[in-house]
């Protein structure tokens, strides 16, 4: 279900997608109705967090920033990339169309529901 | 033991495709996810900063209670403490992942001689814990006029 690299290799420069970035990490649990994925993007707004889904891939993308003063020079630093950046590769049972997603005090809730045809039914058995 | 890669360099490699492996066998092996987070002692990230007037010290811990986070300051050290906890699992759940530190955590940070204990802000933005340490009016750089 995870598959960390991007599709596509842009042959000179870097693009975007390209830059180093950090892996957030994240907590994925399933019930019944779908997937939800919990992601932690401290110091991500909802301005600069991107969430897309192209063809089978789910890419949530976010920039950190924290605002300190401007002539704060850096002693100690062990959060270095301020670009987070993680996808998913998501089966045809999820209904893409209908991700939800909340950002609060910096964590990602997204919610994948299962297409309808895809949740779990239990089938009624009767005695002939 | 695999080492896990924090960062995405965004260019497909050999060496990632064997990463990917070395993963995928050692999630198979059932070792927990836990293992994959920040080492203890390590949670939360901080960045620390230093100004002409004030020591910053940035603590990147998203997803708490403001009102659970405890800031001290004792003779130049600073001490984080707080609890991150995680909601309960939706009934017929089933965990997939669970890299996000969970729990009691603890970070004490040495600050530079010169920072004053009773000039400290602290903000929690976006996840972030940001914390302001005023220095010493004393110490801060002066310029003396020569007669």
């Amino acid at each position: 279900m995870n598959e960390r690299n991007e599709l596509v290799v842009e042959p000179g420069g870097r693009s975007k997608e390209q830059r180093p970035a950090n892996l957030p990490a994240v907590d994925i649990f399933e019930d019944a109705t779908g997937v939800t994925v919990v992601a932690d993007l401290p110091g991500v707004t909802k301005d600069t967090l991107n969430i897309k889904v192209e063809s089978e891939v789910l890419v949530i993308e976010g920039q950190a920033s924290v605002p300190v003063p401007a002539d704060v020079r850096l002693i100690h630093c062990e959060l270095r990339e301020p670009l987070f950046r993680r996808s998913f590769r998501l089966g045809p049972e999820f209904d893409k169309d209908a991700i939800s997603a909340s950002l609060k005090h910096g964590v990602l809730t997204l919610q994948v529901p299962r297409i309808r045809e895809a949740q779990p039914r239990q089938i009624p058995v009767t005695v002939m | 033991m695999a080492n896990y890669p924090f960062s995405d360099s965004g260019v497909e490699s050999l060496f990632d495709a064997v990463q990917e492996q070395m993963d995928r066998i050692f999630r198979s092996a059932g070792l927990p996810a836990t293992l994959r987070t920040l080492p203890r002692g390590r949670f939360p990230a901080v960045n620390i900063g230093i100004s002409d007037d004030a020591a910053v010290v940035v603590g990147f811990i998203p997803g708490i209670d403001p009102d659970t986070l405890k800031v001290s300051m004792e003779k130049g050290l600073l001490t984080i403490s707080g609890t991150r906890n995680m909601p309960p699992l939706p009934e017929n759940g089933r965990y997939y992942a669970r890299e996000r530190a969970e729990g009691d955590f603890t970070r004490v940070i040495e600050l530079p001689g010169d920072v004053d204990p009773d000039n400290v802000e602290a903000k929690y933005i976006d996840g972030c814990l940001l914390i302001s340490i005023k220095k010493k009016e004393s110490s801060k750089p002066r310029l003396i006029a020569i007669q």
